[in-house]
């Protein structure tokens, strides 16, 4: 198997190549970022017998065209964004061949929100601290060759496992099962819950939440606040020293509406922090996009 | 003067982090300690810590797996604070200290550099000289980083000259402006957006990876340069355009 590549020929909305992020640089003011869905990314890889944090492509709700020119190995998984090869219809959470000239397209979003395509191989892409994810930050400066564009080309080298392929691998879980609408997302208590009174916290795990649609990769935004209609005075309590967050980090700003920080948020932060979402929780708060519901459940 | 026995504590930040908490205020001080507990786990290679944000009196300390002991946790974070020790004063010493760096920072405060001095100049009622030479005056310490990568809060700025941030921030700021937002004072590392009031420019890098690139617990002094020295230190490294 020789070096492959592929062209970008439309870049849909938001395309950038990610693995699993670069951790250990957070005291330096960098996100840890790397793929959102990180179960969904694996499944991706695990088809085409890829590792499964190997570096992959990660869309969202507007996928990319992509023209092949060599014979490859793809997996589709994640959110059902209607993908066909020369306008044949692909099956999502599965592994297809293609063939030099095939183009991959995507259309109409069906479920979820973040879709994966794996290519068997090594996909080359200069890494920035050890890690091939488009930058949370300044990715244009960062990464520059991670935020897929029109007229771009990826070139895929062959690896050893790359030419097997898990069909092992029992996906039949997901094949059938859909994101949809409504998730329900674990909760522990984070370092200022005791600022909130009884009636604001039983809003926050009582209550449905609507994801707002200035929602991104850094985080999800609610629409509904949990203040009390007529709260107390006590503006102390907005009063933060800016300090650590990191993805999970429920913050709650004046406006009283959460915001789920997600992997490429800022290291630091100056809103009260109520609680924090598990790893979990954040792989399913990436497949929901705006409109959809959320519920925390305090654990 | 604080030490070791300084009030602290850890909490469980999350399933895979802990809190270490100090007292709450902006305090160097304070800080000391943070920065200590930080390059102290940090030199260990603690196979369990995936990542740390020290902060202005916290330090968070992202694990690698969930199921932590948080009392051997409180165990081995009190050691660390106590080995800061020195002597019966029970100073932090430093570890801290020992490996703090001065930098000096050149700073061109003229236009087209000093993009908000005349804000900074409204809200302190001084003449713009007077206002830059409160900024040079002082040594700042670098608390942490955040907000961009290798973007370093310096403090504390002298309160005369203490602006609050632009209400509407630039969407872009040129990389090397130097800003004022409150209390802190700060150097950003590229382009970016931001709401801080621009007072100057450096021409040296101080992007993450260059030598002059900030850590907690750096000690800052900015020294006024002119614009023709300004061209020349960028040409000399080979930043940007040259005439």
């Amino acid at each position: 198997m020789k070096v492959a590549s592929c062209t970008i020929i439309r870049g849909g909305m938001q395309t950038t190549i990610q693995d699993f992020g670069r951790t250990g640089f957070q005291d330096l003011g960098v996100p840890v970022g790397g793929v959102l869905d990180r179960q969904s990314a694996s499944i991706a890889n695990l088809l085409v017998g890829n590792e499964p944090q190997a570096p992959l492509i990660e869309t969202s709700i507007v996928g990319p065209s992509i023209e092949f020119h060599s014979v490859m190995r793809i997996g589709i998984a994640g959110a059902n964004l209607s993908a066909t090869l020369d306008d044949r219809p692909l099956k999502n959470w599965s592994t297809h061949e293609v063939q030099p000239g095939g183009v991959l397209r995507f259309g109409d979003r069906v479920d979820g929100c973040r879709a994966y395509l794996a290519i068997a191989g090594m996909i080359q892409v200069e890494p920035w601290l050890g890690s091939v994810s488009a930058c949370g930050s300044q990715a244009g400066i960062y990464t520059p060759k991670s935020i897929l564009k029109s007229g771009d080309v990826l070139t895929v080298e062959p690896t050893k496992t790359a030419n097997l392929c898990h069909r092992k691998l029992d996906i039949s879980l997901f094949e059938t099962a859909l994101f949809g609408n409504r998730v329900t997302v674990d909760v522990t208590v984070g370092p200022e819950f005791e600022r909130f009174s009884d009636k604001e916290r039983a809003n926050l795990f009582d209550c449905e939440f609507t994801i707002s649609p200035d929602s991104n990769r850094m985080g999800y935004r609610m629409n509904e606040s949990i203040l009390e209609a007529t709260p107390g005075t006590d503006s102390n309590r907005w009063k933060m020293i800016s300090t650590g967050v990191f993805p999970g980090v429920v913050q709650v700003p004046e406006s009283g509406t959460p915001i789920v920080l997600m992997r490429d948020a800022q290291t630091s932060g100056g809103y009260p922090r109520i609680g924090i979402v598990n790893d979990r929780g954040i792989d399913r708060l990436a497949q929901l996009s705006p409109g959809s519901r959320i519920r925390f459940r305090l654990v | 003067m604080l030490n070791a026995d300084s009030a602290w504590s850890v909490i469980p930040y999350g399933e895979r982090a802990l809190l270490v908490q100090f007292e709450s205020r902006i305090d160097p001080e304070i800080n000391d300690l943070v920065v200590h507990l930080f390059k102290a786990l940090k030199a260990s290679d603690d196979v369990e810590i995936e990542f740390m944000v020290p902060a202005y009196c916290s330090l968070t300390i992202g694990l690698r797996s969930t199921g932590f002991d948080l009392s051997d946790w409180k165990s081995r974070i009190a050691e660390r604070l106590q080995r800061g020790r020195a002597g019966r004063g029970g100073e932090v010493v430093a570890s801290a200290k020992d490996s703090r760096r001065l930098v000096e920072i050149p700073v061109c405060y003229e236009p087209p550099y000093s993009l908000d001095l005349d804000q900074v100049v409204a809200f302190s009622d001084l003449s713009a000289d007077a206002v830059i030479e409160r900024h040079l005056g002082t040594t700042y310490r670098v608390y942490m980083l955040g907000f961009l990568p290798g973007f370093a809060y310096l403090g504390s700025v002298e309160s005369v000259i203490a602006c609050p941030r632009k209400k509407q921030p630039r969407s872009l700021v040129p990389a090397g402006s130097v800003g004022i937002a409150d209390s802190q004072t700060g150097v950003y590392p590229c382009d970016a957006p931001g709401g801080w009031q621009i007072i100057g420019r450096t021409p040296i890098a101080m992007n993450l990876c260059d030598p002059e690139s900030l850590r907690p617990g750096d000690e800052v002094r900015f020294r006024r340069i002119d614009a023709s020295t300004f061209q020349a230190l960028r040409c000399q490294r080979g930043n940007g355009e040259c005439q």
